[in-house]
């Protein structure tokens, strides 16, 4: 706001003045939603433009805004990525039923923007009448992106297949997809050819073959090819020699028994592939088999292999040809040895995801400790994003692993028995997570496991400056842990907790720092429904969902815990379609 | 490590003037909703958190050193045993557990619900509440105590009813449905193996339960003694948490996508079935002969019939025979169908016999050759009958 000095009124000619069109167009190499949402905010005429010219909309929570408010907002949005369920729904913490409906959206967009053409969802619940809207009312719809989502089924992407001409990109990442045993594929018209990706790696059932061998063969541009699991090894062949353009190809079952005519055809069908730089599936890997991969491995930049059952020897001589990956997905079939082997050969390294094979298993054989981590920390100098399962640690490595590697961004670390301490000196981890949040100053996602007291927390509450997300389990001693957590970290985006015993002090003292974060989640904790409604009380802009499935929470004393609790900032009120486990607290009539 | 900037006694003081600050109002609020009092301070608890850290700045707490950390549940009365007991807020480079902190109150501090005492009551012989002083296991119990029936006092179920309803969720596939909404560490195994640790809170192993009860016991001396709690070191007891114990399922826990989870699943089924398939490790039997000095190991997967079988074992342990029934020379494959061989079988001394899985002694050659797979026939061998 201009004071209304002689200057400032010359200043305000001067703006006004700026042709709205010039403004525009500057704007439109803002692509950045966090940039778009500071433009809007620097004044009227800015937001203006803004609301007129944005075509990209980022909307991390769907609930943080209803559709209504958004259509009213922008003038024509082509690209829409939105986000429902927390992150925890991943792990069955999230009763089913629990919401974040595709449908409500999809039905304004249609109304709103009919030349939508991008439309990226992940955790949200998408059903086929959903699927049937954006087929018929979207007529340059060109990208679907379904990460972690479900509610769909096949007689729903068979109404994509028919109507969007123009579709690019089919990409249904890890959702569930409720198989009809239709021939979905055969949906796509004779005349469709602009498919450009395609992954289906998700579904359960048999794809037919011949539809897909069709429908590649008259989509000269397809680069992304992820077949799911039942697809053999012997069609695997064709399908490349169909596709030799391929960038990206997830693989079916890569296991047969070994013939000399399958494995010279493989080996001619992956050298055919140079532009090859995205290889998953893999699948029941026979060892066999694997070195027809390698003429592809040196131009590999990403491998995902966590779904691979190879054992070290196999993996080694596999990575030994693999001297350019950027990023590794592996089962702890890899080792330490195998871990070695890779920070001394792939120096590009930048994300690393280690995943246990046997989760469940108490007393696992495998070769995998905290020695493979810090030797890939210490060798591997562009390193990242980490993610990593293991069944011991010491401080002793995660200093190590801090020291060698400030360059950390994303540090998730699951020591898979809950408060397991540090297996040499028995302590928590305290000194360990201090070190990674004190030395990676750019650390944005942390994920924290093994044994924790409040210690750590005035650590990451002190130098975790830019953390955005984190994720603690069985951690912590009293509300003091959450309190460190929720003063300091001034970035904090997203919290997630489970069992941990932060109760209703901290949450109350902070309760205005919760507006300046998208979420929190909090389960199996203390809090007491009485502090939950307190919360939502006083704070008209934070929706507080306490879900909780076993009877109301009022028929019991008010100080009785809640089992999740789901606070999050939203400029739609409490929401319309909460299902009956879930109660949001009301505000107070003021 | 070097500490951060403001010293833990700061912080603890900072945390428990604040808390001072607001309690007067949040205990009434908890009371009488409708007069909430807040409204006279704006943004509320903006306004709070500034007031108190100008306090700070000139003096500290006027009261004794130490006092602030304990002064903040002095200040709040409770009417039951704990209210004396106290903890200590400040940092301890060992990490000790803060008992207080942990100890069984739901809901604000200062709150004095009468219907609360008889469960703080530490005497209470219910083992619950003494193994909630000591959670070793720290306040699984809390999360797992769901809201309160009708009849039982407050808030807090007995130990039996909570392992009952734990029991009944658990659908013994080391699942919960998903509308159990107990998130509680449980043994695959309910039973009371009171050899075995566990890091189920609900105590399943006798073991534990003795344990605690025991420190609970010596604590709450002490307690009634010096009117103050002592903290409890976790070290000791954590250099046995990470034993390995029987299988405990959490739900969502390790985090892996149940995708993947699924996947993961399938894919050791897969590979142990195409392990077979590919000849991976063929399925060698052992054979032995009576009275044959050593013995030796067929592989099954390169006979298709019977008939192949039991040629290829008479030539194994033919130099053993004395060349009855001219078993040697007569196994040539075009002379041969099953009732010969059913002869040669009856007619010779020897007979091929195997042990199932069941321990059972069976006669070769009953079961379809399909059906036997490596994985039914144990052991075969050759035994004169009587």
């Amino acid at each position: 706001m201009l004071g209304l000095t002689l200057e400032s009124i010359f200043l305000m000619k001067v703006m006004q003045s700026f042709p709205e069109e010039a403004l525009e167009h500057v704007l439109s190499f803002v692509d950045s939603h966090r940039d778009r949402n500071s433009v809007s905010l620097v004044c009227k005429a800015w937001y203006e433009a803004d609301r007129w010219c944005r075509r990209q909309l980022f909307i991390g929570n769907c609930y943080a805004v209803s559709p209504a408010i958004v259509t009213r907002r922008f003038r024509d949005i082509r690209s829409l990525t939105i986000k429902g369920k927390p992150h925890f729904a991943d792990y069955n913490l999230v009763p089913e039923g629990w919401g974040a409906h595709a449908l409500p959206w999809i039905m304004a967009m249609a109304e709103a923007y009919p030349g939508l053409e991008e439309l990226r969802m992940k955790r949200m619940v998408v059903s086929d009448e959903a699927l049937e809207l954006i087929g018929k009312c979207f007529r340059n719809f060109r990208v679907l992106v379904l990460c972690c989502c479900d509610g769909l089924s096949t007689d729903g992407l068979a109404s994509i297949a028919a109507n969007c001409r123009n579709l690019r990109v089919l990409d249904l990442l890890e959702s569930v997809v409720i198989d009809l045993r239709g021939n979905w594929i055969s949906y796509f018209p004779d005349s469709y050819t602009s498919l450009e990706s395609l992954n289906i790696s998700c579904l359960e059932s048999e794809i037919p073959l011949s539809a897909l061998e069709r429908l590649l063969d008259r989509c000269p541009n397809l680069k992304y090819l992820t077949v799911n699991r039942s697809v053999p090894l012997e069609k695997l062949a064709t399908l490349m020699d169909k596709a030799p353009q391929l960038t990206d190809l997830g693989t079916g079952t890569f296991m047969s028994e070994p013939r000399l005519e399958l494995l010279t055809r493989l080996e001619g069908a992956f050298s055919r592939c140079k532009g090859l730089k995205n290889l998953s599936g893999l699948w029941d890997v026979a060892p066999s088999y694997l070195p027809v991969l390698y003429p592809v491995c040196s131009g590999l930049t990403c491998l995902n292999l966590s779904y691979a059952s190879i054992r070290c020897p196999d993996l080694i001589k596999l990575l030994s040809h693999c001297r350019n990956l950027q990023r590794l997905w592996v089962l702890d079939y890899i080792e330490d040895r195998g871990l070695e082997v890779l920070a001394s050969l792939c120096k590009d390294l930048q994300e690393l995801r280690v995943f246990p094979s046997e989760p469940y298993d108490q007393d696992p054989n495998i070769a995998l400790t905290e020695q493979g981590l810090v030797s890939v920390a210490v060798g591997c100098p562009k390193l990242q994003s980490v993610l990593y399962f293991c069944h011991r640690m010491s401080n002793k490595a995660l200093v190590t692993i801090a020291r060698s590697r400030p360059t950390l961004t994303r540090f998730r670390l699951c020591i898979i028995q809950p408060r397991c301490p540090d297996y040499i000196t028995q302590e928590p981890f305290d000194e360990g997570f201090g070190a990674i949040v004190e030395h990676c100053k750019d650390l944005k996602r942390l994920s924290l496991s093994g044994l924790i007291t409040d210690r750590v927390f005035q650590y990451i509450g002190t130098y975790g400056k830019k953390i955005e997300m984190l994720s603690l389990a069985f951690a912590g001693n009293t509300d003091l842990g959450l309190h460190y957590v929720l003063s300091g970290c001034k970035n904090l985006k997203k919290l997630e907790i489970r069992d941990c015993p932060f109760g209703d002090r901290a949450l109350l003292v902070n309760a205005t720092k919760l507006e300046t974060m998208r979420s929190l989640w909090m389960s199996s904790c203390q809090v007491s429904y009485r502090a939950c409604q307190l919360l939502g009380q006083r704070m008209p802009r934070l929706n507080v969902e306490v879900i909780h499935e076993n009877g109301s929470p009022e028929s019991g004393s008010e100080e009785c815990t809640v089992e999740h609790l789901y606070v999050y900032r939203t400029v739609a009120g409490p929401r319309a379609d909460a299902p009956g486990f879930v109660w949001t607290m009301r505000c107070s009539p003021e | 490590m070097e500490d951060p900037c403001f010293s833990s006694h700061l912080t603890s003081q900072f945390y428990s003037s604040l808390v001072q600050r607001i309690q007067p109002n949040l205990v009434s609020d908890l009371k009488e909703p409708s007069s909430y009092c807040w409204n006279s301070m704006s943004p509320p608890l903006l306004g709070i958190e500034v007031e108190v850290q100008s306090k700070l700045a000139p003096s500290l707490h006027p009261l004794k050193p130490g006092f602030a950390e304990r002064n903040y549940f002095e200040l709040f009365e409770y009417s039951s045993v704990d209210s004396s007991t106290v903890t200590s807020f400040k940092e301890d480079k060992k990490g000790h557990l803060n008992l207080k902190a942990t100890e069984l109150r739901l809901g604000l501090p200062g709150s004095q619900s009468p219907e609360r005492d008889p469960q703080l009551c530490l005497l209470s012989p219910r083992k619950l509440d003494v193994r909630s002083l000591f959670p070793v296991f720290p306040l699984k119990d809390l999360s797992a105590l769901p809201c309160p029936k009708a009849g039982v006092s407050g808030n807090k179920r007995g130990f039996s009813d909570t392992t009952k309803d734990v029991e009944k969720t658990y659908d013994g596939q080391g699942k919960f449905p998903v509308n159990g909404g107990i998130n509680v560490m449980l043994s695959s195994r309910p039973s009371l193996n009171s050899g075995v640790k566990t890091y189920s809170v609900n105590g399943q192993s006798g073991a534990n339960d003795g344990l605690m009860e025991n420190m609970g016991h010596k604590a709450l001396e002490k307690a009634r003694a010096t009117g103050e709690m002592e903290s409890y070191q976790m070290d000791a007891s954590n250099s046995n948490y990470c034993a390995p114990a029987t299988k405990a399922q959490v739900v969502g826990w390790p985090p892996i996508r149940s995708y993947r989870k699924n996947t993961l699943a399938t894919a050791s089924k897969n590979n142990e079935e195409a392990e077979g398939k590919c000849g991976a490790t063929p399925p060698f039997v052992k054979v032995s002969m009576d009275g044959a000095p050593y013995l030796r190991k067929v592989d099954l997967s390169t006979y298709s019939i019977y008939l192949d079988l039991s040629s290829a074992l008479g030539k194994m342990f033919g130099c053993f025979t004395l060349g009855q029934c001219g078993s040697n020379e007569s196994f040539g494959k075009e002379s041969m169908n099953e009732n010969n061989l059913k002869d040669l079988l009856h007619g010779s001394e020897y007979v091929l016999t195997y042990e199932d899985k069941d321990g059972d002694w069976m006669l070769v050659g009953d079961v379809p050759w399909n059906s036997s797979g490596p994985g039914q026939v144990g052991q075969q061998g050759l035994a004169i009958p009587n």
